[in-house]
């Protein structure tokens, strides 16, 4: 078994930050900046309004909450269009190199990242999910050669190809909580904007050769991982829709309480699909490491996946009911 | 109320925020291998020309002496192939376009005579469009700007080499001798079947004649000759082991794109002048030793035309690491302006490049071992965002 990154891999990571425009690329640093450092002013702010707050009577709720956000995507690809290096002619005899994408859902990868909600009113809230989110999808492809007087002879080589995309992504979501009390079920949907940080593709081999004269077939098997960055479109956006629920723990503080206050810890289920396709059209046929040897194309794709999170959020500002 | 339609326009700003491609960039770029999965096939292209519907047809020889023709869409997309039945066998690299029809030469393997077959398009199998009774061994077929054709061929009987003009008819109007003084018949066998060397044989047309590379006067030589075919001068090799194996006129600049051998090194002369009316010897033209390029395989050269309006001579040759590797150069100076490598991890070797008018890229055919064995049909097809990375602007 043979396990290494290759030199051209990183190179085209190099190459990609290279490439990308100035702007573009020190965009999501600034986003990511901006948010920790509201972050950092809202205790200040939260701490003042808790002493005003105490000095009048009545119940309150958390208006504005930020924590952390971790969890699992489920994901697969959706083909619009296949793309092949081999093509086969019709009148000839093997039917295997088609590929065959991996089932729904079938790859897990995981989320993490920051949650900033603001509520509304009693019901609506406001979500932005800053973070870095990991998709995957797979598929293999088969090819096959057989001598044409006996088609038991010959050499077959199967690749399976799984693919690992890694995004900082900025989901804003509209959440409506249903009921009142510290449990409350909640319906959400929103869309989201991301940066592709980087791209990975484990490539698995299998050769196996009737050919070259031994008395058994030979089965030669290798793995690799390649940065395939360029393959990709470098900004990427979505939807989602999802439910959730959310469950309250703890109490408002007054003026010489040191508790943490209301923190919401809230577990949600959504389905994310992307606007478009991902591939970059451009740079469809130009990997030579993969044109050659494996024969592999990028297919025009999107992908969707299912996220499972858990997100613990912390109050900074509480308002009346 | 107003927090929230905000909020929604913000998630409408951020659904119209995905990357914008270009759809055009999709349909000109491609790279292709046409592969039959069987292991005793052995294809091996000659020329691709790109149709009126701006698919493409690839020429190939199919088991060494056997033809196959194929068609695919504009992507690259196989549409149909057709094996040629026999007589009709070892077609010449040099397929002709009168803007609606596709022919090309090969040679009837029983008689050794000179036929010329007319494409059909649709996928049906080519149709005899004329024979040359009296063209045996034909090795190389070029057309003009003005449509008409030269074909050079070898006559055994008396030892000659011979250019053919035809019209854009295909009918012979001049017909020269050039006497090799020497029976170089083994050679061009083995040349024809693939049991010997490769020669380099073309034909071409320069200011007020043309010009042909085969056998004259006892070497592989350039022989220049007039408008109707007289030789006004040569440039001699040594007998097979040294020569030119590319050449091309540059019109506006008046000189030569050459690439020569010498056994087994390889020399580019991007822009030199030729004295095309004196005797001369190909191994004292000079110019820059490639040690990467493989003389025993095919090297190409064409001129383009880049968008400043100078002209700019492209080389495609094998290398010898299995790769196919394109060099530009200015076609006034000489000066390399750019290379592209084609190809990675199991061998491929060039057999024809030419533009394409549809977006102003390069077609490119070859040959690659699937699985590292078994030779198959492969097209590289660049567009003109390439093409402007190749020719340095």
């Amino acid at each position: 078994m043979i396990k290494l990154l290759k030199p051209q891999a990183r190179a085209t990571r190099k190459q990609l930050l290279s490439t990308l425009p100035r702007k573009e690329a020190a965009l999501p640093i600034l986003i990511l900046l901006l948010l920790l450092l509201t972050a950092m002013c809202l205790p200040a702010k939260a701490q003042s309004r808790r002493r005003a707050v105490a000095r009048t009577s009545g119940s309150q709720a958390p208006q504005m909450q930020m924590g952390f956000k971790a969890g699992i995507t489920l994901g697969h690809a959706e083909v619009s269009e296949f793309y092949a290096v081999r093509t086969e002619p019709t009148r000839l005899v093997s039917t295997r190199d088609q590929k065959t994408y991996d089932g729904s859902f079938a790859h897990q990868n995981t989320q993490v990242g920051l949650e900033m909600q603001f509520m509304v009113n009693s019901n609506l809230a406001l979500s932005l999910q800053p973070g870095f989110y990991t998709y995957g999808y797979g598929y293999q492809s088969s090819f096959a050669w057989t001598l044409a007087d006996d088609a038991s002879l010959g050499t077959t080589l199967d690749l399976t190809h799984a693919h690992r995309l890694r995004y900082l992504e900025f989901p804003l979501l509209a959440r409506y909580f249903i009921g009142y009390g510290p449990i409350r079920p909640y319906v959400q949907g929103g869309a989201w904007i991301g940066w592709l940080q980087g791209a990975q593709k484990d490539l698995a081999t299998t050769l196996e050769d009737n050919t070259a004269g031994g008395t058994e077939p030979l089965r030669v098997q290798t793995e690799e991982t390649l940065g395939i960055d360029a393959l990709y479109l470098k900004r990427q956006t979505g939807w989602i829709a999802g439910a959730g629920v959310a469950f309250d723990l703890g109490d408002v503080p007054d003026n010489s309480s040191s508790s943490l206050g209301i923190v919401r810890f809230l577990l949600s289920v959504n389905y994310r699909r992307g606007f478009g396709d991902i591939t970059d059209p451009d740079e469809r046929f130009v990997d030579r490491r993969l044109l050659s040897g494996a024969y592999d194309v990028q297919d025009d794709l999107s992908l969707a996946n299912i996220e499972i999170s858990l997100s613990c959020l912390f109050t900074f500002k509480y308002d009346y009911l | 109320m107003k927090k929230l339609l905000y909020s929604l326009l913000l998630i409408g700003t951020l659904a119209s925020c995905a990357e914008e491609v270009d759809p055009t960039l999709q349909t000109t770029r491609f790279s292709r291998v046409y592969d039959d999965g069987i292991i005793g096939d052995a294809f091996a292209p000659l020329d691709v020309i790109e149709l009126a519907d701006s698919g493409f047809l690839v020429l190939s020889t199919l088991n060494e002496q056997g033809i196959h023709l194929m068609k695919t869409d504009k992507e690259g997309r196989f549409l149909w192939d057709r094996p040629v039945q026999t007589p009709y066998a070892y077609a010449l690299p040099g397929l002709i376009s009168d803007g609606s029809d596709v022919y090309f030469f090969c040679m009837d393997e029983v008689s050794l005579q000179a036929q010329l077959l007319r494409v059909d398009t649709s996928g049906n199998n080519p149709e005899p469009f004329r024979s040359y009774p009296d063209i045996l061994y034909p090795l190389a077929a070029a057309q003009t700007a003005s449509g008409s054709v030269l074909l050079h061929s070898y006559d055994r009987d008396i030892r000659n080499s011979r250019l053919d003009h035809l019209n854009s008819t295909f009918m012979q109007t001049w017909s020269e001798n050039y006497p090799v003084l020497d029976d170089v018949e083994e050679a061009i066998i083995g040349h024809l079947t693939g049991t010997g060397e490769r020669l380099p044989f073309f034909a071409g047309e320069r200011n007020g004649g043309y010009y042909f590379n085969g056998f004259n006067n006892y070497s592989l030589s350039l022989t220049f000759v007039d408008a109707v075919g007289a030789e006004t001068g040569l440039m001699s090799g040594f007998r097979e082991e040294s020569g030119i194996n590319a050449a091309a006129y540059l019109e506006t600049q008046g000189n030569y794109a050459l690439s020569r051998f010498n056994n087994d090194d390889n020399y580019l002369l991007p822009a030199t002048g030729l004295a095309t009316g004196e005797e001369t010897l190909s191994d004292e033209a000079g110019g820059r030793e490639l040690p990467e390029i493989d003389p025993s395989k095919p090297v190409k050269v064409l001129v383009d035309d880049r968008e400043d309006g100078n002209p700019a001579t492209i080389y495609a040759a094998t290398t010898r690491s299995g790769r196919i590797v394109l060099l530009a150069y200015e076609g006034g100076t000489g000066n390399l302006v750019g290379t592209r490598y084609l190809g990675n991890e199991y061998a491929y070797e060039l057999s024809a490049i030419r533009t394409t008018t549809l977006d102003d890229g390069l077609i490119i055919a070859g040959t690659t071992r699937v699985a590292g064995r078994y030779p198959r049909i492969c097209l590289f097809k660049l567009n003109a965002q390439d093409m402007r990375d190749l020719l340095g602007y």
